[in-house]
């Protein structure tokens, strides 16, 4: 099917994403969206082709926003130009999903007829209103045993407050009444606006890195229009490049064409070496005849996360430095920079946008280039205010200036929200209580639901927060956050003593007041992680000179005594190998050999 | 020129029952195919004693098992003459047999003695009849002694005992026990080897233990460790060996050859040679058919362009390939040539289970350099620990260091 784009007005197209709690058959609507309107069929379809990567398909989450064009003849017979734009699904990417939402002039709420609303939900649906979305809801899930439509749907209209009465019910698994949704889509989602012969203000939403094309844009054109040849110039970073290509998204392929124009949404190449240049939420415009003024809502997005990255293999250091450098290269958000560590010799200090983030990374690192690392205790970022006035971001334990310097630190705050059944209403304040949650309110949204407020401080939410809460609510609870700003707070450093020797990699901030508990707990699970050696390993918490805890490594009394029989010494000598094939994923710190996931000790401090 | 010396070990894979305990390579087995081993054993021996009479004399012979002893006496006769007939045997020559108490009567025991065998290496384990039974062990204590007793009668004085400690359910009284009844034995013992349990996968023990649950903990096992030790010096044994203890003169000079890194070849099902390159049976690898001693000459090849002076040989170890096995090259499971580096980590982790350790001039001789350039640094952090000392040339580990000798010895194994 060939549609010349150029020639199809305004009002046939649709920019629109889908916005759900994570599980509730997002991405699944969006392939039958695919399926049905006739850009594949079903044979071609691989499952979900909006999460491209690997990792996206495993733990079912989108990571990196993805669009698709497709065409739907709609029942008064005409063809509509349907652009989905798929937004990522998790609070540490909250900016690309406003970005996203911005390009779209409508968003479908698909809500799971069985689950019904959740923390996610609402959170979505709120930020789809900031950006004057209109959105329509979706009830999917309706074949399963316990569904409720209709106490969903009205459950829709109570909290939501939007018209759910003839909202399509469908299953998107298996394929009922996607049409609804295709019609609702033609109907409910306004056609855009905006002047084609205005200057150019095209809106960046995303941004992939081609080895061979450079990087290539996602953008929606807001006025104006683009075509190849035009001077584009970034209204935020100053980047100034000639488009070389424009296009728009096939499933899985780019195609090219002769110009976008305000409403559409597309692609742009023009060899730009660095996704750096083309930041989510730019404006684009061209430098022949550029836009007044950008588009609202452009920030700059800072990591959240800071956690040391080392080769597991010291040689493989360089190796590291190349791959976090092609990974940035496709993420902007991705910072490093070069440190050291006496335990753990040469690395990065990376920052994220939050834990999955964080994971994301390293598991690609992993993965995609074979490395084998080290990973050391994530942290905040803190704000330092010193005696002297000045104010230093600190992202690196090691890095904390001595406390007669400092004047008093302040941490990242959040605000949750979280949704849970009245069961655990309890058991999930008791939890925000441990993590030093400031309690702001709680309303209930339904007979047995209720919607609990709270400023928690990051720090206490990165590592465990979402599994713990989990776990005590048996699954009945979500959760959303936003960063609310920086407050003033007891900090210290914790240091960890291994045979009287302070292992830097192992330091971590800590809340005053937890500094004895998390300390003990330190050195009870190092205790576990660190193989008995031939001499007793005191394992210490300290704040500052003062020793808040200690366990003892017991020295390694006996091993058994292998035979050598009939001559056969290469089984020991395989033995032995495997010894020292041990003794060489341990880190040595002193003369105290430390395996390589003790660093990440602090993580699994809440466990059991 | 003068001839080398060479040990030879004679593998004999049968037993009546397999023991609870055991993953050697062994099982029990009918009279006929006894025999057809007995024949192909033969035929390989008088094949290597063509290729290696000329420049070896052979100064130890060591029967093991398995257990050698459920040959008849005519056949641990016929290998041992087919033995001597094939190479040149020194009048001296320490010859042991080792021997199932379940397995041996007084009239095998004066066959053997006759033949030639000189040392016996009697299997016991435990003197203490329940844990002989839950080992599988075919015997009881009372049995040992009457084989202990016509073993003496037949001519036999140079006679070791085996025992394992660490057993479950086995405690440090429990041992003190056997010890006394194995050491106040008539006459005594000359030898003794006590190891330590070692649950091995695949055997009916590992099922049972393999958890650890029932075995005897680390202290409790280092206590034995410390009982067999203390006692046997209080006997007047020389504990020479991590495992092993002997009456002045009485070490076994076949197991030392594996300590020492000296030459030994070993023929029968599975067993296990350490040769050098020049030995003879090498070199007549090469044109042969099978794929693994092909691959094998390969590898030979492409080290020994590297400075392999020695060579790790293992014969087949399934029974119906060993049987049919013709040539010399046919025999080979694997043929590992051993490089410099590693001759000089095993001479290491080998010397360091004897108590004498490693002499710096046998090891400058034999690599050219002194033991502190190249481990320097390991021998510096152990004997500052206090588990190795280095003293009057010699490097060994103390009590200390022989009861975590494995942590050491890992770290004797060089970076590649």
């Amino acid at each position: 099917m060939v549609v010349f784009i150029n020639q199809l007005d305004q009002s046939k197209i649709r920019n629109f994403c889908i916005i759900a709690h994570i599980d509730h058959g997002k991405s699944t609507l969006a392939d039958r969206i695919i399926e049905h309107t006739g850009l594949l069929t079903s044979r071609e379809m691989q499952e979900q082709i909006l999460d491209n990567m690997d990792l996206e398909r495993e733990r079912g989450i989108t990571i990196k926003s993805q669009a698709v064009r497709t065409i739907y003849r709609a029942k008064d017979g005409q063809e509509y130009i349907f652009n989905l734009i798929d937004t990522p699904g998790h609070v540490d990417f909250n900016y690309e999903v406003s970005r996203s939402l911005a390009a779209c002039d409508g968003a479908i709420l698909v809500v799971d007829a069985a689950q019904g609303i959740e923390a996610q939900t609402l959170a979505n649906v709120y930020l789809a209103l900031d950006h004057d979305l209109d959105v329509f809801p979706v009830i999917n899930k309706i074949d399963l045993p316990s569904a409720e439509p209709d106490r969903v749907a009205a459950e829709i209209e109570d909290i939501i407050g939007l018209e759910a009465e003839d909202a399509p019910r469908i299953s998107a698994k298996n394929g009922i009444n996607i049409e609804d949704v295709l019609e609702a889509v033609v109907e409910k989602v306004p056609a855009p606006k905006g002047d084609p012969s205005a200057p150019l203000k095209a809106l960046i939403f995303d941004s992939v890195y081609d080895s061979y094309k450079g990087v290539i844009i996602f953008c929606r054109i807001m006025e104006g229009s683009v075509r190849k040849g035009t001077q584009i110039r970034m209204m935020a970073t100053g980047a100034c490049e000639q488009v070389v290509e424009v296009g728009y998204f096939g499933a899985g392929q780019f195609i090219p064409c002769e110009e976008l124009s305000a409403g559409m949404v597309g692609y742009i190449t023009a060899s730009i070496k660095n996704v750096r240049d083309t930041r989510v939420g730019d404006t684009i415009t061209d430098n022949e005849k550029p836009a007044a003024e950008p588009l609202p809502g452009y920030k700059k997005v800072l990591p959240m996360v800071y956690c040391g990255l080392y080769p597991a293999d010291g040689a493989k250091y360089g190796d590291l430095r190349d791959a976090l450098e092609k990974l940035q290269l496709n993420d902007a958000a991705l910072q490093y920079e070069p440190e050291t560590s006496a335990a753990l010799g040469f690395g990065f200090r990376c920052g994220f946008l939050g834990l999955l983030h964080l994971e994301i990374i390293q598991e690609r690192l992993e993965r995609e280039y074979n490395l084998d690392l080290v990973t050391t205790a994530p942290g905040v970022v803190y704000h330092i205010y010193k005696q002297d006035g000045t104010m230093m971001e600190l992202t690196n334990p090691s890095n904390m200036p001595d406390p007669s310097e400092i004047e008093h630190m302040e941490e990242p705050m959040v605000s949750a929200q979280i949704m849970v059944t009245s069961t655990y209403i309890g058991a999930i304040m008791d939890l925000c209580q441990e993590r030093r949650g400031v309690y702001l309110g709680m309303e209930y949204i339904e007979e047995g639901r209720a919607l609990l407020r709270y400023d928690l401080p990051l720090n206490e939410i990165i590592y465990d927060f979402f599994d713990a809460l989990k776990s005590r609510s048996r699954g009945y609870a979500s959760f959303d956050y936003e960063l609310k700003g920086y407050v003033p707070s007891e900090l210290v450093k914790l240091d960890i003593l291994v045979n009287r020797e302070q292992v830097d990699a192992l330091s971590f901030i800590v809340f005053a007041e937890s500094a004895y508990e998390r300390g003990r707990k330190m050195c009870e699970k190092l205790k576990e992680e660190i193989p008995r050696q031939l001499f007793e390993i005191p394992i210490q918490a300290a704040i500052g000179s003062k020793i808040i805890a200690r366990e003892t490594v017991k020295a390694m009394r006996k091993d058994v005594l292998a035979k050598c029989y009939g001559g056969d010494i290469t089984r020991k000598k395989k033995l032995l190998e495997k010894q020292k094939e041990g003794k060489k994923r341990m880190r040595m710190v002193g003369n105290v050999e430390i395996p390589q996931k003790a660093f990440m000790s602090v993580l699994k401090l809440d466990e059991d | 020129m003068e001839a080398r010396k060479l040990g030879l070990y004679l593998h004999i894979p049968f037993c009546v029952r397999k023991c609870n305990y055991c993953d050697f390579l062994s099982a029990p087995s009918d009279e006929e195919s006894r025999s057809v081993y007995v024949n192909a054993l033969c035929h390989q021996i008088r094949e290597a004693g063509a290729k290696m009479k000329s420049s070896y004399a052979v100064d130890t012979i060591f029967f093991g098992g398995g257990t050698p002893s459920i040959l008849t006496g005519e056949q641990l006769a016929q290998i041992l003459g087919e033995m001597k007939a094939s190479f040149l045997v020194a009048e001296d020559a320490e010859i042991t047999i080792e021997c199932n108490p379940g397995t041996a009567d007084c009239r095998k025991l004066k066959q053997l003695r006759q033949a030639g065998f000189n040392r016996l290496s009697i299997g016991l384990q435990t003197a203490d009849n329940d844990q002989l039974k839950l080992l599988g062990r075919i015997h009881t204590w009372e049995q040992f002694c009457r084989i202990w007793e016509e073993a003496a009668e037949a001519g036999f004085t140079n006679c070791s005992v085996d025992l394992i400690s660490a057993l479950p359910g086995q405690t440090v009284e429990s041992l003190r026990q056997t010890l006394n009844q194995v050491l106040t034995l008539t006459p005594p013992p000359a030898h003794l080897s006590a190891y330590s349990l070692i649950v091995e996968e695949g055997t009916p023990f590992f099922e049972r233990y393999g958890d650890g649950n029932g075995l005897p903990d680390e202290e409790e096992t280092l206590a034995m460790d410390r009982l067999i030790w203390s006692v046997m010096e209080e006997w007047g044994y020389e504990r020479y060996e991590i495992s092993n203890y002997a009456k002045p003169g009485c070490a076994s000079r076949h197991n030392r050859k594996y300590w020492d890194c000296d030459e030994y070849l070993g023929l029968g099902l599975g067993a296990s040679s350490y040769l050098r390159s020049d030995c003879g049976l090498c070199q007549s690898v090469q044109g042969t058919e099978t794929e693994a001693t092909e691959n094998a000459a390969v590898s030979l090849q492409n080290r020994e362009k590297e400075d392999s002076r020695y060579v790790r040989l293992k014969c087949r170890s399934g029974l119906t390939a060993y049987w049919n096995q013709k040539e010399v090259g046919s025999w080979w499971e694997e043929i590992l040539p051993v490089t410099k580096k590693e001759e000089m980590e095993e001479y290491m982790f080998l010397g360091l289970r004897k108590t004498e350790g490693i002499a710096a001039d046998a090891f400058e001789q034999r690599f050219g350099c002194p033991p502190e350039e190249i481990y320097g640094t390991v021998m510096d952090k152990y004997i500052g620990l206090g588990l190795m000392v280095w003293e009057r040339n010699r490097l060994f580990l103390t009590q200390a260091g022989m009861e975590v000798s494995n942590q050491i010895m890992a770290d004797f194994l060089l970076d590649s």
